[in-house]
């Protein structure tokens, strides 16, 4: 599968945008030409020059630096989502494809009343409860997002408990954990990094929208959805500072959706689309 | 396979493409036609970011701008003192607890209602049934009782002489005069059956958050407007207001709050639309909470007046819209022109302060003292763009001197909850601004009303100030007053615990057929009476 | 079909008490007091220990926590839904109302808009499948899936009203308010439906069927029109109708991009005010739109679709 994907050049190109974007933001402080909080009130929206390349905010901020530092709540804190959703619907779709029963039962009412609403809503909920902050987008983004792998991932749990090699690792006496860790896990492990992939992109778009409604990420830390928020402000006088941060977020989001795209080809070349 | 037989010549695509452009070129056209249509002559379109909400006069949910349209008081304040209003003349007593009001004769409500003593008499009862809301007003403590001998006189006695009481009772609210009739049961805390007074106009229709339409009161006894008719949209964004006035959906935007700098700039040379700005109304600033233990010490509070650069702030968020402030109020004020040494920008001389006051710099340059971090939260109502924009600037401007700021911005009201509250370390404030100012804000310091008192509390000279403001209110003599401000003032500003930064001021941006616009002493009061279109 | 549907009805009974349970459990978990919220909202100058515990008893605070819960629900469907905190002179259902017809214009013309692009798109990508066309109306989804809907709404405005000067940049009025707002909504849903289709038409040419039709001498046309379209149609407007409540709450963003004074504006008001039963409210609404929208669609599916309808049996 993975030689496969790396024979995909639009797979490659896919992966080279996100690793590039990580290492420019795990590197901005030493990339970045300013510090992404200086200020310099009586240059705001300046054009693009050498100390600038691309302008100044309306503070006056190296809107560049900026980008390079929003990198990190964007990308970061999505797959930092991403991370918890899978962990905690991997345990509890294993919990429930395995064992079954009553255990079964609840999880999957729990998991049909998650479902039956739209994501953007809980999400607004969680975070009307908790308070308006990022960490609380996180914690609400995994709260729902959970539901749709446990789903996944019982189905596929229960396809592969009564294969063979289950079964027979089960006659030689192995324990519930091994046979979850050691067969479950890199069954499903393929079928996962698609779904994972898809999603990274749904919670890039997801954190800056939040942040953009100002429900997210707050001033003055840099984050793309945020810049696009005070963009809005000054979209008649400077609508060139809505440019940038979009764009980013398109190139980034697309990125992930065109990965997960690839990797379903190499997983599944049944499925290749017609 | 299949499909490829399947597929054969159709233009279906090229049609379907042609349809979407036909029909997209149509839509302007249209739309054109529907914004021609609402525009009607004697008509002023203006624009409010929030709707008009309850107009009830003797409470505080409505917008301002609406009540001073719809209901008047017994005096106006104009620019060279109390002018008669729904009151023709006034006397007050020798020892000056006695206030006679003569009352204008043939004034009626809209609904038809004479306005007379009686009329008179059944607002300041309703009023005064609902005393507790109101005293953030100095007067209402000392109000002993009001009575009307006769339809035309009306009578307020008080305990102790107050020497702003007249303007007080010309502020818009709560002393304006909805018609009996709209009161429930003579009341009016409860709210009220219509908005209805005695004003230039009348409001006829409200859709709620869409628009409001006032028309000309027919029967207006002062001298009636030439705009008949005035729509009031509501339209919350910045932006929004600017690109409505510039494609001709709204004639004028007026307002502290209305327009950004950065697009009022943008119509200084405009041929089209014209610009308006009035004298300061108010100050704009931030308030240093004096019980917060690093903010205690007055070096910090010196330290950080003199790393303000107001003028910086003046010229990079207002352009010049706004004057950069030095003291708490501005020199235009009553009883403010006072010789007050500015807290001038010095960087250096902040840090020796801080340096001098045993802060000093860490390695993660936050300075401190005792173990005691210099982390100070600055809290700004998240309604408003500009403080965002300020409070930004100022993180990082303090941020070099050793003090680390974090910023917290909420909505109007659990700020204003926070601020009453005292928990806050900084936080943004505007003063009240004329007419309130100095008086009425001065004695509200000394409850627990607005952030002032939580910010004061722990100042040495709280009590010397507070007995100042006292006197001050019950003098009687002109001079003994100046020198009791001026002693008050002095102390407030030497305490530095107030950082003011811009005078605030009124901006109006409007079409240039529309002539007349201008602004009075009071400063949420649109005069829309003054103004009129040009004739083409 | 009777059982079907009866079934079906009973299985939204426990999800229905599921919803509003988890709608019912969010405002208990609210920091503040809700006896102190309401005191504050009648404008008590002065909240003592004792008035507390006296509104507590007032409001059947001290009840256990089911008798509460079902106190509430018995409210809710008697459409009682309470009184907003922030404004104590609206009640919520008031709010809602008001609010509500807007949105629901918003999403309908949305939805006009998703069924009138989507369709023949997606139709005309599958039938010209690996041409320009369908090239350039895949990049166009690609595209638009990986667009911030709120970017492409400041987009619109920025390029059809401020430089084009087409349309009203924004609010309420006109028909001419609605069009940018409505298609900002609806161009995520439209790449959705255009995929969709795309690969339900495709799937459809691959069937038996459409060999034996094609052997029995049928027009492609006919083939195309009667059969596979019809085929596809079937579930492809069962998926839209499921997406209906989705689209009510998908216009969240777009009302804050657009100062559209919908539901989904005063949501977000809503939160930032702290107004937790307009809030809650809103959450409750959205859930039982989204159940019976899929309930309705199901068994309207249930019905076109005679394959189900055996396999069942």
């Amino acid at each position: 599968m993975l030689q496969q994907l790396f024979k995909n050049p639009m797979a490659l190109l896919c992966m080279g945008i996100l690793l590039f974007t990580a290492l420019l933001g795990i590197f901005a402080p030493w990339v970045a030409p300013n510090d992404p909080y200086a200020n310099d009130i009586l240059n705001k929206f300046a054009g693009p020059s050498w100390d600038y390349p691309l302008g100044t905010d309306q503070l006056g901020r190296c809107v560049f630096s900026r980008m390079l530092f929003g990198i990190r709540p964007t990308l970061f804190l999505s797959l930092l989502t991403m991370l918890g959703t899978i962990g905690l619907g991997v345990i509890m779709g294993i919990t429930a494809g395995y064992f079954r029963g009553a255990v079964d039962e609840v999880i999957m009412r729990v998991v049909d009343v998650m479902l039956s609403f739209p994501s953007q809503i809980i999400i607004l909920a969680v975070v009307a409860l908790l308070g308006v902050d990022i960490r609380n987008v996180v914690i609400a983004s995994i709260f729902i997002k959970w539901a749709w792998y446990a789903r996944m991932i019982r189905t596929a749990t229960i396809k592969y408990t009564n294969m063979n090699f289950v079964l027979f690792s089960r006659s030689i006496g192995s324990g519930n954990f091994y046979i979850l860790t050691r067969h479950m896990l890199p069954c499903i492990a393929a079928e996962l990094a698609v779904l994972a992939s898809l999603d990274t992109g749904w919670a890039i778009l997801n954190i800056s929208t939040l942040s953009f409604l100002g429900l997210g990420v707050q001033a003055p830390v840099p984050e793309w959805g945020a810049m696009l928020n005070e963009a809005k402000n000054v979209m008649i006088s400077n609508p060139e500072q809505m440019l940038v941060p979009g764009i980013a977020v398109v190139v980034l989001v697309g990125a992930c959706n065109m990965l997960g795209d690839c990797l379903r080809d190499a997983l599944d070349p049944k499925a290749v689309r017609q | 396979m299949e499909t490829s037989r399947l597929r054969k010549k159709r233009p279906l695509p090229a049609l379907l493409l042609a349809c979407c452009m036909a029909g997209s070129s149509l839509l302007p056209l249209w739309a054109g036609q529907a914004q021609a249509a609402e525009q009607e002559p004697d008509t002023l379109r203006f624009v409010n970011y929030r709707d008009v909400r309850d107009l009830n006069p003797h409470l505080y949910a409505g917008e301002m701008y609406a009540q001073e349209m719809i209901y008047e008081t017994l005096v106006d304040i104009g620019p060279d003192g109390y002018k008669p209003c729904l009151a023709e003349s006034w006397e007050i007593s020798p020892d000056g607890k006695v206030y006679t009001f003569k009352i204008r004769k043939g004034v009626t409500f809209t609904d038809g209602t004479p306005c007379d003593a009686y009329a008179v008499k059944a607002n300041f009862d309703a009023i005064l049934e609902n005393r507790a809301r109101h005293t953030w007003l100095e007067m209402m403590h000392l109000l002993e009782k009001v009575d009307a001998p006769d339809a035309h006189t009306f009578r307020i006695f008080m305990s102790r002489p107050y020497y702003p009481m007249l303007t007080e009772l010309g502020v818009t609210r709560p002393f304006a005069m909805i018609s009996p009739k709209a009161m429930k049961n003579g009341s009016t805390k409860d709210g009220v059956n219509a908005f209805i007074g005695t004003g230039p106009y009348k409001l006829v229709k409200v859709v709620t958050d869409e628009y409001a339409v006032f028309e000309a009161n027919e029967n207006y006894w002062g001298e009636k407007p030439r705009i008949r008719r005035i729509v009031v949209k509501v339209i919350p964004d910045n932006q929004t207001r600017i690109l409505a006035l510039e494609k001709g959906e709204i004639d004028l935007i007026w307002g502290k709050n209305m327009l950004d700098a950065d697009a009022l700039n943008k119509y200084r040379n405009s041929d089209e639309f014209d610009i308006a700005l009035s004298k300061p109304t108010s100050t704009r600033q931030i308030v240093l909470n004096g019980q917060n233990p690093v903010l205690a010490d007055i070096n910090v509070r010196k330290a950080l007046q003199h790393a303000t650069n107001r003028k910086a702030i003046s010229r990079g968020v207002f352009h010049d819209t706004e004057p950069p402030a030095d003291t708490l109020y501005a020199r235009s004020v009553p009883y403010c022109d006072i010789d007050l040494a500015p807290y001038a920008y010095d960087m250096k001389k902040a840090a020796d302060l801080l340096e001098k006051a045993g802060w000093k710099m860490g390695d993660d340059g936050v300075r401190a003292k005792d173990g005691l971090r210099m982390e100070l939260g600055l809290l700004y109502n998240s309604n408003s763009v500009t403080e965002k924009t300020i409070a930004e600037y100022l993180q990082h401007e303090y941020g070099k001197l050793g003090i680390r700021v974090s910023l917290r911005g909420e909505e109007e009201q659990s700020y204003r909850d926070n601020m009453k509250n005292g928990l806050f370390d900084m936080i943004f404030n505007i003063c009240w601004g004329m007419p309130y100012d100095p008086q009425s804000s001065m004695a509200a310091m000394r409850q627990r009303v607005y952030g002032d008192y939580a910010a004061q509390l722990a100042l040495p000279d709280k009590k010397e100030i507070d007995a100042a403001i006292t006197e001050i209110l019950s003098s009687t003599d002109e001079k003994r007053r100046q020198e009791l401000f001026t002693f008050a003032l002095t102390h407030l500003h030497d305490d530095a615990i107030y950082i003011p930064l811009t005078y605030e001021t009124n901006k109006a941006l409007f079409s240039s057929r529309l002539k007349g616009v201008g602004f009075t002493q009071t400063q949420y009061e649109v005069p829309f009476s003054k103004m009129y279109f040009e004739k083409r | 079909m009777k059982n079907y549907v009866i079934m079906r009805l009973l299985a939204t009974v426990p999800l229905l008490l599921g919803i509003s349970f988890l709608c019912f459990v969010f405002i208990n978990l609210i920091p503040s007091d809700p006896a102190e919220v309401a005191l504050r909202i009648r404008q008590t100058p002065v909240i003592t220990e004792e008035l507390i515990a006296q509104t507590r008893a007032e409001l059947g605070l001290d009840q256990p926590f089911l008798v509460r819960y079902f106190q509430w629900l018995w409210d809710c469907l008697h459409f009682d839904l309470g009184v907003s905190y922030t404004n104590p002179a609206r009640t919520v259902l008031g709010e809602i109302g008001r609010c509500l017809p807007a949105t629901l214009e918003l999403a309908g013309l949305s939805l006009v808009y998703v069924i009138v692009l989507s369709l023949p798109i997606g139709f005309l990508s599958a039938v010209y499948k690996d041409t320009w066309f369908d090239r350039i109306m895949r990049g166009f989804v690609f595209a638009t899936t990986a667009m911030p809907v709120y970017w492409v709404g400041l987009l619109l405005i920025w390029l059809i009203s401020i430089r084009l000067d087409l349309l009203p940049t924004s609010g309420y009025g006109s028909f001419a308010h609605l069009i940018l707002p409505a298609f900002t909504v609806a161009l995520s849903y439209i790449s959705t439906y255009i995929r969709l289709i795309r690969n339900n038409m495709l799937e459809n040419m691959r069937e038996d069927y459409v060999l034996y039709a094609q052997a029995r001498g049928l027009k492609q046309r006919a083939i195309l029109v009667r059969h596979i379209l019809k085929n596809s149609l079937q579930s492809c407007v069962t998926a839209i109708g499921m997406s209906i409540p989705q689209l009510i709450a998908g216009t969240i963003v777009v009302e804050n991009v657009f100062a559209w004074p919908g539901v989904g504006r005063l949501c977000i008001a809503s939160i930032f005010n702290r107004d937790y039963p307009v809030i809650q409210a809103y959450v409750l609404l959205v859930g039982v739109l989204f159940v019976f929208f899929n309930l309705a669609f199901d068994i309207l599916q249930y019905a076109a679709d005679p394959r189900l309808r055996e396999r069942k049996a």
